[in-house]
């Protein structure tokens, strides 16, 4: 009786240990993937630089059915998510509709259409309610990675992750040298900081994607994207050492608003355009690998 | 030894009662709530929502991070059952730790339920959610931003 005591107190404590150290390490890692930036807060810098919506940037809705592997399906639809987002923000129903069709034949590839509700999404596109509708997209999203994280193949969403980021990039890159004309590139100082600043997104995700770095598709991938880092070196986020930076809360109306103040005037970022095209065009090597 | 292996069995066992029969905590009430109260900030998109279920007091503080850009105004929304969000709080800190701001005034001893944040760096920032003096472990919140 003793020994059968002493046998099922260890076997608890084993499994709960395990378990916990399990959900940690796989707590920490989903949380690290939610962490990303929303590519729709590029889409909307993109806008507010006064530039005009190019479906021709975007991977045409049409090559849907060139992508057979999952690995493909996953980068796909990572890839198709941003220029839904980026159509969202222009609030281009028309493409919104081809786009919306892309997501779900990627998404259903990969069974994980269940979670998109169309009608909801359909209604919400009509109605203009960019924040229901910015909020219905993503919790699709959320519950696509979880579902992926309960399956165990976390590594699609790392995918779905990178081809949402690498477009993301590509479409931040291909407008900014687009302005104000082809002799003239990357003129916008605003679209530059948002490209040199992908740095410590790539960073991280590169750390993500360590973790899934099995077979000969996903190393070449983060080979490539090691190669589009060593781009990003020479650019200088955190401004010199002498800078001194303090942080003071203020109120505004009835809101608190955190300002930065800092002894000196705030940083300029050093940004070379020939950088910029190097990055846009590895950027673009990468993609069109992908999109076939 | 009888005893004290009878006592670490009963433990396990209402740890894990503990977590399993948790009160269920609907979100998404408070999400919408949220929404709303973004959509009153002019301008602001809405970018993440994050579920706040602390399992009926086992969890007591939830950890989000979040990539923000210099040059963008973020601005996060919570809500709870009450009007006026009492009983959950948010400190942002950055990566290094720092803690940069707290929705708590620990001298009016008032709860925001919306608090603005203006990054100067480009970086991960963290969001830790608190529940306080309260009984109610369900909430939600959302980031929302606009470029400035």
């Amino acid at each position: 009786m003793k020994k059968i005591l002493q046998i099922i107190a260890l076997s608890l404590f084993i499994t709960s240990w395990g378990w916990a150290q399990k959900t940690e390490k796989t707590d920490v890692l989903n949380k690290m993937i939610q962490s990303f930036p929303s590519p729709v807060e590029v889409s909307s810098i993109i806008k507010k630089a006064g530039l005009k919506y190019n479906d021709k940037l975007l991977n045409p809705a049409d090559n849907k059915s060139k992508y057979k592997d999952d690995y493909t399906k996953a980068l796909n639809l990572g890839i198709y998510s941003t220029d839904l987002g980026y159509i969202n923000i222009y609030q281009n129903n028309q493409n919104a509709f081809s786009y919306l069709g892309a997501v779900k034949t990627m998404a259903d590839g990969l069974n994980l259409g269940k979670h998109m509700d169309l009608g909801a999404i359909t209604t919400l596109a009509f109605e203009n309610n960019l924040n229901a509708l910015l909020a219905e997209t993503s919790g699709t999203f959320e519950k696509m990675n979880n579902d992926l994280w309960e399956q165990k193949k976390a590594e699609l969403s790392a995918l779905i992750l990178t081809g949402g980021w690498l477009e993301t990039l590509y479409l931040t890159c291909a407008v900014a040298r687009q302005k104000p004309n082809a002799a003239k590139q990357f003129q916008i100082k605003e679209l530059n900081e948002q490209i040199a600043q992908q740095k410590i997104i790539l960073d991280r995700l590169l750390t993500v994607l360590d973790k899934y770095k099995k077979g000969k598709q996903m190393k070449k991938l983060v080979s490539d994207l090691k190669d589009l880092r060593k781009l990003f070196v020479n650019f200088k986020l955190k401004g010199g050492a002498q800078v001194k930076t303090q942080y003071k809360a203020q109120r505004m109306g009835k809101l608190n608003i955190l300002v930065y103040s800092s002894q000196k005037q705030k940083t300029e970022l050093k940004i070379d355009p020939k950088d910029l095209e190097k990055i846009y065009a590895k950027s673009k090597d990468i993609r069109e690998k992908i999109i076939g | 030894m009888m005893r004290r292996l009878l006592w670490g069995i009963l433990f396990f066992v209402s740890l894990y009662s503990q977590t399993a029969f948790a009160q269920k905590c609907n979100i998404k009430q408070f999400k919408d709530k949220c929404i709303t109260a973004l959509q009153r900030q002019r301008g602001y998109t809405f970018l993440k929502s994050y579920p706040l279920d602390g399992q009926g007091g086992v969890k007591k503080k939830i950890k989000y991070s979040y990539i923000l850009s210099r040059g963008t105004a973020y601005i996060l929304t919570m809500a709870n059952r009450r009007a006026d969000a009492k009983g959950i709080s948010v400190t942002i800190s950055t990566s290094s730790g720092k803690t940069l701001l707290n929705s708590y005034d620990e001298n009016k001893k008032k709860f925001h339920s919306t608090i603005g944040f203006n990054p100067k760096v480009t970086g991960v920032y963290y969001f830790t959610f608190e529940f306080q003096n309260t009984r109610n472990f369900c909430a939600a919140s959302v980031l929302g931003f606009k470029r400035r």
